[in-house]
């Protein structure tokens, strides 16, 4: 298991991608205290309504944000990676409006919102970084309305392998056009509001068409260009500082 | 859960479902095939007057055990 110094260079790395932070930021980093707790997969590490007094860093493993409506019909709203803070806005916002969960067992470190405040209090530009953070997850959540609202089923999917291999890469975690991902058919049903069963057909499509194949939790991209072009995918509204792939 | 297979015919393509979906129960099966029908309806309805959307659902023994077929008549009044 990680140390909570070890798990704070996550942020550095992901702050890193697409900024460059001074040696004192890095050691100011470095010096937050957090707490190590392991999520299996389906356990909430923070529930729709609760007031959390700290914000959790994925050190290994996926997350996922969501919502749940009566009759256990669930809306996932965006997937987490390694030196993702998915409920960084419980800093301001105090009071949580949905539910984060394990995808895959996954490990945060806890970071008490007192010392963010401090660190953001005292460098500015780390401030300025964490928001932008938010400001790119709020550009995520913006294509994934308008994929749910315009594309089809064959586009959403599609999409959605585009995105998370970009935001794989652009930390280290992904390369070669190829990625992990532990998504099952029902979390990429509720992720794009398709059933499971239009899922699988969609899934069979990419598969016989020679673009990708999903196997043990491995996504290859065999033909990033027709996938992507099949998505209408614009890497723009990720901000990465390069994007590797589409050049 | 019990796995189903949903057989379907989108009016061009009748693709045999053999991995299955594991579902709580039948009645989930029969909302799971209007709700996959619908959402075919609405990628593929655009582009033609007359459509015929079909789902057949099998259970683990193989047994047929629900059909559903979502119809589009359309065309110009004369």
């Amino acid at each position: 298991m990680s140390s909570a110094p070890d798990a704070l260079e996550n942020l550095i790395r992901k702050l890193e991608s697409t900024s460059t932070l001074t040696d004192e930021e890095r050691q100011a980093i470095r010096r937050l205290p957090a707490t190590i707790r392991l999520i299996v997969p389906g356990q909430d590490l923070v529930q729709d309504g609760e007031r959390p007094g700290q914000c959790g860093l994925i050190v290994e493993g996926w997350s996922y944000r969501y919502k749940l409506l009566d009759e256990g019909r669930r809306q996932i709203l965006s997937f987490h990676v390694v030196g993702d803070v998915p409920d960084l806005q419980s800093l301001h916002l105090g009071v949580l409006d949905h539910s984060l969960a394990a995808l895959t067992p996954c490990t945060f470190a806890l970071i008490p919102h007192e010392n963010l405040r401090r660190l953001t209090r005292t460098y500015p530009d780390v401030a300025a970084l964490l928001w932008r953070e938010t400001l790119v997850d709020a550009g995520i959540f913006r294509i994934w309305i308008t994929a749910m609202g315009r594309r089809s089923a064959y586009g959403r999917i599609a999409h959605l392998f585009c995105e998370l291999y970009l935001r794989q890469e652009a930390v280290g975690l992904a390369a070669d056009l190829r990625c992990p991902m532990p998504l099952r058919q029902t979390d990429l049903a509720d992720a794009t509001g398709l059933t499971t069963v239009h899922v699988s057909r969609v899934m069979k499509a990419l598969r016989t068409e020679g673009l990708i194949t999903l196997r043990d939790r491995l996504l290859i991209i065999h033909d990033w260009k027709r996938l992507s072009e099949a998505a209408e995918f614009d890497p723009t509204y990720l901000h990465l500082k390069r994007v590797q792939t589409a050049a | 859960m019990p796995r189903y297979f949903f057989d379907i015919d989108d009016g061009v393509r009748d693709l045999r479902d053999d991995e299955g979906v594991p579902l709580v129960d039948r009645e989930s099966a029969r909302k799971e095939a209007i709700a996959t029908l619908t959402q075919l309806a609405q990628d593929m309805l655009p582009n033609g007057n007359d459509h015929v959307f079909k789902a057949r659902v099998r259970d683990e023994s193989g047994e047929l055990i629900y059909e559903a077929a979502l119809t589009l008549r359309s065309g110009w009044v004369p």
